[in-house]
């Protein structure tokens, strides 16, 4: 991907305060693979953690879930919040290893993953590179993009921290934003993996109840994901969309807003919008105290672009679709 | 490393050191010439560490905590700055300072707190007792806890529809060590669901937790 020469790195001691904290942090495990899980973790956070502090970005290391005993217990994740509830990733390594692995649970809510390679003695420790967005566990580190990358990202970040203006951040996963949401190419089997079946979404024997109508028909598709309507999982929604196309070179396409499994209601004041490809908002629905679902209907011309808009509070999140 | 190498080294470290003088700091161009600089003096191999036989065992501790902080200071706000080309090479002006300032600085650092507890305070906070109560592991007191769930809490706590699949069972699958994928297969649940219930109830039942250890 990149050529070894240009690639940006950063090689440099572990702090030995470093090395004693992660030592403290796994004698709590018997386990010996669980104690090592978080002896490494520890490393590849602090590690990251001292850079940034290099580079006078501020993080919020007492904050993050992986310096948190319980959570380090029963998940795997070295997370390293930064400001305003951003979390980055720092995925350790160990040397000759060709991959860097990312568990599903430290797959959402990051800003980006960064692989950090651990020596066997535990006293150097390299920033590989950086990736936005991880699409499956296992991360070839060739996949890892230079450090100026995440300088970049680290660069809009504080931006974004000085004008207080509603910021767009990505849903789970994958990088909405710039993607256009072909649904046309939905029904030729080309579906982007952040778009699940409802049944891995919903309980499958409620979700076989309340979708069975939509599977009747042959040339209906509807598809979900968990959209993340802040940084953290507390404001997680699902966005169901179906598309059926009809003839004349129309479509039709319902959008619904469901709370995720665990939740009966969805949050008050949530806003769901329609724009057109001028960006002009041409429906909308919200939710009043208790709402369990919002929905819309309305029939698209091929080839014609679309827009949805969900609003929560300062958060505003905009997807680009074409029938 | 021969004089012809040693001097591109030279060349390569001032222009890295001019360049971050250039920028704002805080600017990504700065950052990415600070990076580029300390990385560059750490991989040459050309840090000269002051011999010290007294702290012999903790040497190698010293020198790294030295160099951390050395590039800390170097990093931070115009301290770049203080480089004067003129004066001499980066790795001179490098080297100047950790062995006036910042290598002696380590030693207390790391010797002194030999004996202390050496926890600050948001590893206080994250980690309630320091100093297990009994010979058990935090670890093995919270699989106890949970275990016996004495109120009940754990097994009330499941996802919709799905009652085997309670935060117990959950929790007891995760520390045998079953992967998620394993998990799911087992039930017929979605890995998100599985893990996104569990970090909720995890957020959920942390001040029932922190009590009981």
């Amino acid at each position: 991907m990149n050529s070894q020469t240009d690639m940006l790195t950063y090689a440099g001691p572990i702090s030995p305060v470093a090395r004693r904290k992660a030592e403290e942090f796994c004698s709590q495990f018997s386990q010996a693979n669980k104690a090592e899980q978080v002896r490494l973790n520890t490393l590849a956070v602090l590690f990251v953690n001292s850079y940034l502090q290099f580079m006078g970005v501020e993080t919020n290391l007492a904050a993050s879930n992986s310096q948190n005993i319980l959570q380090q217990m029963y998940l795997d994740i070295a997370d390293l919040s930064l400001k305003n509830n951003a979390c980055l990733e720092c995925r350790p390594v160990l040397e000759g290893e060709n991959y860097v692995y990312v568990p599903p649970e430290s797959q959402s809510n990051r800003i980006g993953y960064v692989a950090v390679q651990i020596s066997e003695s535990s006293r150097e420790g390299k920033i590989l590179g950086f990736v936005k967005e991880v699409e499956n566990e296992y991360i070839p580190i060739n996949h890892f993009q230079s450090l100026d990358t995440f300088l970049e990202e680290l660069e809009k970040l504080e931006y974004q921290e000085q004008s207080n203006y509603t910021y767009e951040i990505t849903s789970n996963l994958k990088e909405v934003q710039s993607k256009i949401i072909n649904l046309s190419q939905w029904f030729d089997n080309v579906i982007d993996s952040s778009w699940q079946e409802l049944s891995n979404l919903f309980n499958t024997t409620e979700a076989n109840l309340a979708f069975a109508t939509r599977n009747a028909k042959n040339n209906v598709l509807s598809r979900g994901k968990l959209i993340n309507l802040g940084t953290n999982i507390e404001k997680q929604v699902i966005l169901i969309v179906t598309a059926t196309p009809e003839n004349e070179g129309e479509m039709d396409v319902i959008v619904e807003i469901h709370p995720i499994l665990e939740e009966t209601y969805l949050f008050p004041n949530l806003s769901l919008s329609v724009l057109d490809s001028d960006g002009e908002p041409v429906m909308q629905a919200h939710t009043r105290d208790n709402n369990k679902n919002i929905q819309l209907e309305f029939s698209n011309d091929l080839d014609e672009s679309f827009s949805l808009k969900l609003t929560l509070g300062e958060v505003s999140i905009v997807e680009n679709y074409i029938t | 490393m021969n004089d012809d190498s040693k001097q591109q080294l030279n060349i390569r470290l001032k222009k890295l050191a001019l360049q971050a003088q250039k920028y704002d700091t805080a600017s990504k161009q700065r950052r990415e010439a600070l990076t580029r600089l300390i990385n560059a003096i750490w991989i040459s191999g050309k840090i000269s560490y002051p011999a010290n036989y007294r702290y012999r065992l903790h040497y190698q501790d010293i020198c790294d905590e030295a160099v951390q902080n050395l590039f800390l200071y170097i990093c931070q706000g115009d301290n770049i700055e203080k480089y004067n080309p003129e004066r001499g090479e980066v790795i001179t002006w490098v080297n100047i300072l950790l062995n006036r300032r910042f290598f002696p600085e380590a030693i207390p650092k790391i010797v002194g707190k030999e004996r202390e507890t050496n926890l600050d305070k948001s590893y206080m906070e994250n980690i309630p007792s320091s100093e297990p109560k009994n010979s058990k592991s935090l670890y093995e007191q919270v699989i106890e806890f949970i275990e016996e769930d004495p109120k009940k809490l754990f097994v009330k706590e499941f996802i919709r529809g799905h009652p085997e699949a309670n935060f117990k069972a959950i929790a007891k699958k995760r520390y045998a060590g079953m992967s998620w994928q394993e998990i799911s297969v087992e039930w017929g649940i979605g890995i998100s669901s599985l893990h996104i219930f569990f970090q909720r109830s995890m957020k959920k039942f942390a001040p029932i937790l922190k009590e009981c250890i």
